[in-house]
């Protein structure tokens, strides 16, 4: 891709540029990946807590935008239909990491049957520790990650990624009253999280 | 004729505005406003490098897909001719590298211990064992005179057990 042609791309609208990529363009869906690849990669993390399979799905997002634009109609925004993908990929690896850590705790024990001892991972080290490098930034998402993944997706749509709330109840299919609701009490369940923090932060 | 306003001070009077009251401030109001504080400082994720790059590897991971059949066909043919020249190849070595080893077990077994040394030292099984590759060799050899099309080495291309691992990752 030229330089010039880039510029003349980055000047576009998505709706424009993702009428050129169902016309085959592979320019213009590598400048709508750089346009979001930031803030989906944003949005994932926050929302599954782990930095590499946030990227993962983050690529798996790109992918299916690439694969399935043909399918984008316009009835929603652009942004909407790429958060949708996102989310739900980024539910379904909540799911089978759960599913992981549910058959992992409750089949573990620190000697089995036969005396042989299992291997606990180390989780001192951590690739998120790239991501939220200050204390305030990890205790703020290990609070996150205690809430409801219900409530956390809507809290993390509405209150990081600034999304509206006609746009999350879109991506989320749930009706804007739904949305509000989940996020009052995401947001309580968060208070009660970072109760101690505020102590620290406000009133020390 | 009554008035519903007295002109001097008529909102006072009537309520107005100031009789809608006071909106009450929900307890939790501040705190959410901490909340929110919060979430909006948290530092953005950085995006690795070769993000886009690995994106794109995929999609031509899957843009190919329909054409591996032809892929694994010229990855068979290349393997066939790959074999057969290592057939040739390995033979002409192995007539030169044999030699010599045959050479040197026999003195050691005729002149000190003749049963004993050819049963129970290396030299032998090595021989032995190039031997066997000889015999494969020929069996090979054998096949490409009489149906190339049929050799071995080509149907297991095929099934995709004995593709090299670089060609596969070009895939």
């Amino acid at each position: 891709m030229s330089a010039e042609s880039e510029k003349e791309l980055q000047k576009k609208d998505d709706s424009d540029l993702i009428t050129l990529l169902q016309q085959g363009s592979e320019p213009a869906f590598v400048i709508l990946m750089r346009r979001y690849k930031e803030p989906i990669i944003n949005f994932v993390y926050r929302f599954v807590g782990n930095y590499d399979d946030a990227i993962d799905i983050a690529q798996d997002t790109f992918v299916r935008l690439h694969k399935y634009s043909a399918t984008y109609t316009g009835d929603v925004k652009f942004t909407t239909w790429l958060y949708t993908i996102a989310t739900n990929l980024a539910k379904t690896e909540l799911a089978k990491s759960w599913r992981k850590h549910t058959v992992a705790f409750s089949k573990l024990s620190k000697e089995d049957e036969d005396g042989i001892e299992w291997e606990v991972a180390d989780e001192s080290y951590t690739p998120d520790a790239r991501v939220d490098s200050s204390m305030i930034a990890k205790r703020v998402q290990t609070a996150l990650m205690k809430i409801s993944p219900s409530y956390r997706e809507v809290v993390v749509l509405r209150d990081i990624q600034q999304l509206s709330y006609e746009e999350i109840a879109e991506i989320t299919t749930l009706e804007i009253g739904t949305v509000k609701s989940r996020i009052n009490r995401g947001r309580a369940q968060l208070q009660e999280q970072l109760q101690t923090l505020y102590q620290e932060m406000f009133e020390a | 004729m009554t008035t519903l306003f007295h002109n001097d001070n008529s909102e006072s009077s009537f309520g107005g505005l100031q009789a809608l009251g006071k909106v009450p401030v929900p307890d939790s109001f501040e705190s959410a406003v901490r909340v929110k504080t919060m979430l909006t400082s948290l530092p953005v994720t950085p995006v690795p490098s070769g993000f886009e790059q690995a994106v794109l590897k995929q999609i031509g991971k899957q843009a190919s897909h329909p054409f591996k059949k032809y892929f694994y066909y010229g990855a068979a043919a290349l393997i066939t001719t790959a074999a057969l020249w290592y057939g040739l190849t390995s033979h002409n070595n192995q007539t030169n590298t044999v030699a010599p080893q045959v050479q040197t077990a026999v003195p050691q077994s005729s002149s000190q211990q003749p049963v004993q040394s050819v049963q129970q030292t290396t030299p032998k099984e090595k021989v032995v064992s190039t031997e066997k590759k000889n015999t494969t060799h020929k069996s090979l050899q054998k096949n490409s005179t009489q149906q190339p099309e049929k050799t071995k080495p080509n149907n297991d291309a095929v099934r995709g057990g004995e593709i090299p691992k670089h060609m596969l990752d070009e895939d």
